[in-house]
């Protein structure tokens, strides 16, 4: 009898009030997979909350991808346009985040066609400025931030343009899946999914891009 | 001779993503292995340097934007509507299905039987023709524009790669932006070639662009 009052205690004292909304799980809380299903049944806050948790993932991802911030951003939103479009269709079969990136994936394929067919002028003048990139680094965005680390983050931006020089070296196949596996840390299970190819062939062309960085990355070691 | 383990293997090790006796295994070969050894060094090291680099951060402004976009398409559906959706879908597929095989019989009479096309199929035929001709005339003259800045860029860059002077700095920095522009309004066009608004953004960047190196051009002459 103690025994139980006891636990009945411990219980009483572990228990937080929770106010649960009509649709259940406060909107943080819930899986990606129930805020897609909420945002198909017209919740716009679900999108919000999606939108919150992913938006940075896709938008690095793209970014790496295409190193342009412009269009990365474009990309980005094109993809989170897709999602809104096919939101009433959606079923979760497998993944919400197999299900974001195999359209982001998808997205960006297209962008290599197009700039197959687009003239090169545009780039013409892009190794003005900073490196052959473009703006994702801007030095002034961090001065007159007295905690921060100047040495520190001029080593990481030298690293991060050294980095997306390196990446814009690997042929398309390649990039992704290392970009998916060491930017966006998928399984390599999910990630055989979105490129649509076997996890063994995922895993050799992450080696093959890892050992491809290797001697473009030699020099930023002593950073380390 | 030594069996050194797979590449993708080691990179796995390398990842910690092997356990239990395979991890073992792996370990005693990589610690007597120097060879292998080295190999999961670099891989460790190539990774860490990879996690070092700088995360973007996404803007407010592509918030509000996606946010923006996503109020004027967002499909309000419950539960009944997407069984609905689904329903219709069918329906819709099916009606493809037999509008196919209705127009597969018409063309077997006309071509088989023998009988002559009539006036509609000529109007059809001719408008799709003007819609043709206008398209190209669109990718003409922005070929034409493309090339025309190609020469401008050409006798810019012909002279000197930096820019000398701080007036042709803020010129050259002006068209690194102008640059990114036009390729982000490009890819707009091709994504929605009858885009109103993406036609206009490619058309104001092109003349931006020539402006900007006939500036620079000057610049430099002067």
């Amino acid at each position: 009898m103690a025994e139980v009052s006891g636990r009945a205690a411990r219980i009483q004292s572990t228990t937080v009030l929770r106010i649960l909304r009509p649709e259940g799980l406060p909107v943080d809380e819930r899986g990606d997979e129930q805020l897609m299903l909420d945002h198909g049944d017209g919740s716009e806050e679900a999108f919000a909350e999606l939108l919150r948790r992913h938006q940075a993932g896709i938008l690095n991802y793209i970014y790496r991808m295409v190193n342009n911030r412009h269009i990365a951003e474009e990309l980005t939103q094109d993809v989170f346009m897709a999602l809104v479009k096919n939101a009433h269709r959606y079923e979760p079969r497998a993944k919400f985040t197999t299900y974001l990136y195999t359209i982001a994936s998808n997205i960006v394929s297209k962008e290599w066609l197009r700039r197959k067919r687009r003239p090169l002028l545009l780039s013409l003048y892009a190794g003005w400025g900073r490196g052959k990139g473009d703006d994702s680094f801007d030095p002034l965005e961090h001065v007159g931030d007295i905690k921060a680390d100047v040495l520190g983050t001029f080593k990481r931006g030298e690293i991060s343009e050294a980095v997306n020089d390196a990446l814009n070296e690997l042929p398309d196949h390649q990039r992704e899946a290392f970009v998916l596996r060491r930017f966006r840390d998928l399984p390599y299970d999910e990630i055989a999914e979105i490129v649509g190819s076997p996890v063994g062939t995922v895993k050799s062309r992450v080696v093959r891009a890892e050992r491809a960085l290797r001697p473009l990355l030699e020099r930023f070691r002593e950073y380390l | 001779m030594i069996r050194h383990p797979a590449k993708r293997d080691l990179l796995t090790y390398a990842e910690g993503l092997i356990d239990g006796n395979v991890n073992a295994a792996m370990a005693r070969h990589v610690s007597g292995c120097s060879v292998c050894r080295k190999e999961v060094e670099s891989i460790r090291q190539s990774f860490e340097l990879v996690g070092n680099a700088h995360a973007l951060k996404p803007s407010q402004d592509l918030s509000r934007r996606i946010m923006t976009g996503a109020r004027a398409v967002r499909p309000r559906r419950n539960r009944f509507q997407r069984t609905a959706y689904r329903t219709f879908a069918v329906a819709k597929g099916a009606a493809f299905v037999a509008g196919l095989a209705v127009v597969s019989a018409v063309w077997f009479s006309f071509t088989v039987m023998g009988v002559p096309a009539n006036g509609a199929g000529h109007t059809a035929a001719q408008s799709t023709n003007a819609a043709e001709s206008g398209i190209r005339m669109a990718v003409d003259e922005l070929h034409r524009a493309t090339s025309d800045i190609e020469k401008l860029a050409g006798a810019v860059i012909a002279r000197d790669q930096r820019p000398s002077s701080r007036r042709e700095w803020h010129y050259a920095r002006r068209l690194v932006n102008v640059n990114a522009q036009l390729s982000a309004a490009q890819a707009a066009l091709e994504r929605n070639p009858s885009s109103p608004r993406a036609i206009h953004l490619v058309d104001t960047g092109l003349r931006h662009q020539r402006d900007t190196l006939m500036t620079l051009i000057r610049e430099r002459s002067l």
